[in-house]
């Protein structure tokens, strides 16, 4: 390690600025890619031609690889940049371990390849944002610890006494995404690509949704808010506008943000007491959101002049208000009643891209054009190309959202409108296609996003080009003294690291198990009467349902009728949270492309089914969703059966003994009654032993629990 | 802003105000504690479920209606002659039924409509409302009870009366018993 001692009590070291250059460089590949995988599937919610026949494809499994890549691929390496670049210089010390910087390196690049190649092929768990099946979850809690060592490292060595702001979002980012991940990710695997999570349905669902929205918190949030907290002091030059405002939104957002995962599950199954605490604590959370919002933009001031100028102050601005912009809205949408009409809809996902590619993407490009000079020890190649993305991406932002909005609220008003006890608008596709021209100026938006990245690229690229190989530069501070109860209060608390990471611990431990445990027991609690009529799945529906999984139909379609009128007189009996008990994992949905499918069994004869899945438009005219004919070429896979009853049952789902090694020979059993009754209503094709049949049976036993036969 | 208090504190040159939290977000942050106690607490206390509140919702909605289901009930549902419903009725007819029993009712997958052969009842209005309410799904015809209305149910129904007795170009053999 290059450190040395002078006379004057000045220790002098380099920082590692090489592990920032490849995270940087990593993020401004991998967020090509995910906005390419985004206008992609823009363009076939527009477009189902492009779906091609292709299963690998298909929007059900390209979409899993559009968020995961923005996620963990663009943000996520994002973060890892900045948060190694700035930390050296907020601790005053060199990234702890190079060793354990290529491991976090590269091994975070690999699960994105990992990633890119498995959920194409339909390799997932089903649960949004956490799609990547086991063994790669292994893989990101292991690199994931190597990237906390590294941190904490640091800040054990450090030079600074007194943790900054930005230490602290970035400290409490680390611990949280911990404990989110392995949580959410405690599954039983069938096979190396097949695990079964432990929990199941409205838990599930639960668990799923405290990790979910919590990856928005505290991996597009609060490590962003520390980047913030570094980088537009250093670019604006100006002091931060209030230490105060720091503390005491910093810890308002810690504690209060992980108790609002209920408000994507609000009108479901879910207790109304967990639903209600999801909903006033994303109420609550708007003032510390705030806080961030007006600490960033008050520390501009004296500076706003250079905004005109400066591409970087632009991206800065602008990032700061759409952060503002969307934390004003999640609150908003997590109303009750405006969740009524929002949730399902493209409102959401208006919602979540002001988020992603308005506050984060807007503060990469800021810190980017910001760093890649300084690090590169060159200039910016060029401003004007800088500007020139900057408005492309506004502009791009701007379709994306105000069509989305539009998309969202039409659509919404058409599902619940209702006369008397009838739907204005019965017909589904009639909803959808009423907001198909939305969708093109989506793509559109989507694609000049993109295009003001690939300028940016260009202009990176030629700076990276421009630069010349230069000496590390050499810093010197004194050590780290002893620690001192002279600063009062905050600041003291700042000096005492351990203490500091104990208390984040606590602060977001409390809503999490206030919140999940009740619902983790909740099965023991159900009146008896009420689960009697629920059963297990065959084996055939099993598989069925693997394939509904594989494909990605909970991208497109929910599974959860609401404690709506509108969605009980458009899809029938609502549903109730005993139904799932079984369900691992849970299927809810969180857009409806198209229908609700929890009741969809019974509803069309089987050959209904098969001509439409087959080919949608056949049957439905105006249907966007994708062909699958490859689920009538490929074969059940029998042999796995067995095996899966097996894990199933040891998470308490009640299968038999005898059951479980008869698994195989009663799904054929099923299978073939499938096939006979397809024959009786005319369909010629042989389609014996075909996946078709075991998703046919799926879907028909889709519905109210009571309403389910024996087979 | 020349007056601000500069804290002492540096991190790698970024220094921090002692500004004071702005008052009007002190004040929202408040506020929306308070209400989302008294929201919180207020919701404790409604006695019934959402669950409990979309049902009862629903069953007041039914309840108002007057429907097919009660015309039938009091033996005064019978077919429309009214040229306004039976256009409409031949609208949904060749959008939704016509693929199944072809345009001039002369069936195809579905049966005949034009023939006085007839599978379920005797071609009564309330043998044929049955039919389109409930479907047959085993033979393929599906329940319209979700996608049309009641009115438009009755529409339809009273524009296949209208077949009887005509011609159609490509006639599917009969089917069922026949009713004199
Ligand atoms: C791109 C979005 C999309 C995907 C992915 C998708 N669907 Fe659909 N689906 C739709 C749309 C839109 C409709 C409504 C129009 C229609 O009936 O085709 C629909 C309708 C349906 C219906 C009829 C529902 C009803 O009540 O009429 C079923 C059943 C269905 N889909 C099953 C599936 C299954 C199974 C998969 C996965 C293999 C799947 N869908 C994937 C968009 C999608």
């Amino acid at each position: 390690m290059s450190q040395s001692k002078s006379k004057d009590n000045l220790e002098h070291f380099t920082y590692d600025e090489e592990t920032p250059k490849l995270f940087f460089l990593a993020t401004i590949i991998w967020g090509a890619v995910a906005l390419l995988a985004g206008v992609f599937i823009a363009s076939q919610l527009a477009f189902w031609q492009l779906n091609f026949k292709l299963p690998w494809f298909t929007f059900g499994r390209l979409r899993p690889l559009h968020t995961n890549s923005a996620i963990f691929a663009f943000a996520g390496n994002a973060i890892f940049a900045g948060v190694y670049h700035s930390s050296q210089r907020l601790l005053k010390t060199r990234i702890f371990s190079d060793a354990l910087s290529k491991i976090h390196f590269w091994g975070w690049q690999l699960i994105i390849v990992l990633a890119a190649i498995t959920l194409p092929l339909g390799i997932t768990t089903g649960k949004e944002y956490a799609e990547l099946e086991w063994p790669i979850d292994i893989l990101i809690a292991v690199v994931w610890v190597a990237f906390a060592v590294n941190f904490f490292g640091m800040i054990a060595r450090r030079r600074e006494r007194h943790l900054y702001v930005a230490i602290w979002f970035y400290l409490a980012s680390i611990i949280t995404v911990a404990l989110l991940h392995i949580v959410n990710s405690i599954a039983l695997p069938v096979s190396l690509f097949k695990s079964y999570p432990v929990y199941a349905g409205v838990q599930d669902a639960l668990v799923q949704w405290w990790y979910g929205h919590n990856a928005v918190a505290f991996f597009l949030t609060t490590p962003y808010l520390g980047l913030m907290y570094y980088y537009l002091p250093k670019a604006v030059n100006r002091p931060i506008y209030s230490y105060r405002l720091s503390i005491i939104h910093f810890w308002a957002l810690v504690f209060i943000y992980i108790w609002t995962g209920p408000h994507h599950l609000l009108h479901s199954a879910l207790p109304d007491w967990a639903q209600t605490l999801g909903m006033i604590f994303s109420i609550m959370l708007l003032a510390p959101s705030w806080g961030g919002m007006i600490n960033g933009l008050l520390t501009m001031r004296g500076a706003w002049h250079r905004v005109r100028k400066e591409p970087i102050l632009k991206f800065l601005v602008a990032a700061v208000t759409f952060y503002g912009m969307s934390t004003f809205e999640g609150p908003l949408l997590s109303i009750k009643s405006v969740n009524a009409l929002a949730h399902f809809t493209d409102w959401i996902i208006g919602h979540v891209h002001s988020g992603v590619l308005g506050w984060n993407g807007f503060m990469i490009f800021a810190i980017l054009y910001y760093v890649v000079p300084k690090l590169w020890k060159t200039e910016l190649y060029s401003e004007k190309l800088a500007n020139v993305h900057f408005w492309m991406a506004m502009s791009g932002i701007l379709l994306y959202i105000f069509s989305m909005w539009a998309a969202g609220i039409t659509q919404g008003l058409m599902w619940r409108a209702m006369e008397g006890p009838r739907l204005v608008y019965p017909d589904f596709v009639e909803t959808l296609t009423k907001i198909i021209p939305l969708y093109y100026v989506r793509a559109f938006g989507g694609f000049l996003y993109l295009a003001g990245y690939v300028i940016m690229m260009y202009n990176i690229f030629k700076t990276i080009k421009a630069s010349k190989p230069a000496e590390p530069e050499v810093y010197s501070a004194p050590p780290l003294g002893k620690f001192t109860t002279d600063k009062q209060g905050h600041r003291y608390l700042e000096g005492l690291s351990a203490l500091f990471t104990v208390l984040v611990v606590i602060a977001v431990i409390v809503g999490s198990v206030i919140e999940i445990l009740p619902t983790l027991l909740a099965h023991k609690y159900y009146a008896p009467e009420k689960i009697e009529n629920v059963k297990p799945y065959t084996p055939l529906e099993l598989a069925g349902r693997d394939i509904y999984i594989r494909e990605g139909c909970y991208t497109c379609h929910s599974q959860m009728v609401r404690t709506l009128t509108y969605d009980i007189a458009r899809y029938g009996e609502m549903s109730r949270p005993e139904e799932f008990i079984y369900d691992h994992p849970f299927q809810f949905g969180s857009r409806r492309i198209g229908p609700d499918l929890a009741r969809v069994g019974g509803k069309y004869p089987d050959s209904w089914h098969y001509y439409h899945m087959y080919d949608p438009r056949q049957i439905t005219p105006g249907s966007t969703m994708p062909v699958y004919p490859h689920l009538f070429r490929k074969k059940i896979d029998y042999h796995i059966l067995a095996k899966k009853l097996l894990v199933m049952k040891r998470m308490g789902v009640p299968y038999s003994e005898a059951s479980i090694s008869s698994a195989i020979s009663d799904a054929q059993d099923q299978a073939a009654q499938v096939e006979e009754s397809l024959k009786s209503q005319g369909v010629k094709e042989k389609v014996r032993d075909k996946e078709i049949l075991a998703l046919i049976a799926y879907l028909q036993r889709l519905k109210a629990p009571a309403e389910v036969t024996d087979k | 802003m020349a007056d601000e208090k500069v804290l002492d504190h540096d991190a790698d040159g970024i220094k921090e105000l002692d500004n004071p939290l702005p008052a009007w977000w002190l004040y929202l942050f408040y506020v929306s504690i308070i209400f989302s106690f008294y929201y919180y607490v207020a919701s404790m206390f409604i006695g019934t479920t959402a669950a409990d509140r979309a049902q009862a919702a629903m069953a007041k909605l039914q309840g108002q209606e007057q429907t097919v289901e009660m015309m039938l009930a009091s033996g005064n549902a019978e077919f429309s002659k009214d040229e306004m419903v039976l256009a409409s009725g031949k609208e949904i007819y060749t959008t939704r039924c016509a693929s199944c029993h072809a345009a001039d009712g002369g069936g195809l997958v579905g049966p005949n409509m034009t023939d006085n052969y007839w599978i379920h009842g005797r071609g009564e209005f309330a043998d044929m409302y049955r039919v389109v309410v409930e479907g047959v799904p085993e033979k393929g015809m599906i329940s319209w009870k979700p996608i049309l209305s009641d009115d438009e149910i009755r529409a339809v129904v009273s524009y296949l009366k209208t077949f009887e007795g005509t011609t159609p170009a490509n006639p599917k053999a009969p089917e069922g018993n026949l009713v004199e």
